[in-house]
């Protein structure tokens, strides 16, 4: 399925979820934050987060900064 | 001095340094650092996470787990509008409420946006954030930004990585006799000495990064910028004499040998 990761297009397996994106993606546990067609997630709201194809999601961390 | 705690947003802090978290050459100097300053909250910035390389890049592993609060700054937003996004993303991290307001759109200067930072401002009070803009150093700004509910206003005394130290002592004075906020100098320190004046001039606080980052020693300049904050707060505590145009001598004449 095709989804617009952080500005990309991005070819994966099949997701139902925003949890199934960041698992394929090898994240899980990872500290990031989720955000779906504009709309922040937290971490419980993953699992009940539909994906549908060609969905603009973005996934951010913290980086080093002032 | 133990007792003369500085309260952000109802969290009481025993150092008044804030440090940056950008630029270190590696973890381990960076962890040292931010040990020698003894700071107790640390910026960071939101960025997107590079899927072509997903390693643990994550500054947070870092990090020895403690008592710091953190400190996102909404760096690289030009509006309000993307600056509230950057906000809303870092309280999702579910690791801090508190939100560093910077939106800069001049690429040479990195100067603030003031009509943006206080519009962001509002709209994150409304939203329950811990907002800490950083701004112009305009005596009206700032306090227009506290009477938006700022918990903190966090002017510029140079911008942003110039080390430049405090180009207008005049402006920060004024604001800090303004404020019932704290008033926090973040940006464009470059020194120790720097770090003192800030202090003497009344300021709660101050938010460093490449002075200390970019130092050949970053660990030791962190513990001289350490140092510079409790001698400054010090000085400014125990109120400095006046300048005067001649001098006094600090032994009388009255019984001097020769009379």
């Amino acid at each position: 399925m095709e989804l617009i990761i952080n500005g990309q297009t991005q070819v994966l397996e099949p997701a139902d979820t925003m949890e199934d994106v960041i698992k394929q993606l090898g994240l899980l546990g990872k500290p990031l934050v989720a955000e779906a067609n504009g709309v922040v997630l937290t971490a419980e709201q993953w699992a009940t987060t539909s994906v549908v194809p060609g969905m603009r999601i973005e996934l951010v961390h913290f980086v080093g900064g002032g | 001095m133990s007792q003369d705690k500085l309260v952000i947003g109802g969290k009481a802090l025993s150092s008044r340094i804030f440090i940056g978290t950008g630029l270190f050459p590696n973890p381990f100097v960076q962890k040292e650092a931010i040990r020698a300053s003894g700071s107790e909250v640390l910026t960071f910035a939101i960025r997107r996470i590079n899927l072509e390389a997903t390693e643990d890049d994550s500054i947070l592993q870092h990090l020895e787990e403690g008592s710091y609060t953190f400190l996102p700054n909404t760096s690289g937003a030009r509006t309000a509008d993307e600056a509230v996004r950057i906000a809303r993303l870092a309280r999702a991290s579910g690791l801090s409420d508190w939100i560093k307001v910077e939106i800069s759109a001049n690429e040479r200067t990195l100067l603030p946006d003031p009509i943006e930072t206080l519009k962001a401002t509002e709209i994150l009070v409304k939203e329950g954030f811990t907002v800490l803009p950083y701004t112009s150093d305009d005596p009206i700004l700032c306090k227009r930004l506290e009477e938006a509910g700022a918990a903190a206003v966090m002017p510029g005394a140079a911008p942003i990585g110039t080390g430049l130290g405090i180009l207008n002592p005049y402006h920060i004075g004024l604001i800090v006799e303004e404020a019932t906020v704290p008033i926090i100098v973040d940006a464009g320190l470059g020194s120790a000495s720097d770090v003192a004046q800030a202090m003497e001039l009344g300021v709660s606080g101050v938010l460093m990064n490449t002075p200390v980052a970019k130092a050949k020693d970053p660990a030791m300049m962190a513990r001289a910028m350490k140092l510079a904050v409790e001698a400054g707060r010090l000085s400014y505590l125990s109120g400095r004499i006046a300048k005067k145009k001649y001098a006094t001598a600090s032994s009388g004449l009255e019984q001097f040998i020769v009379k």
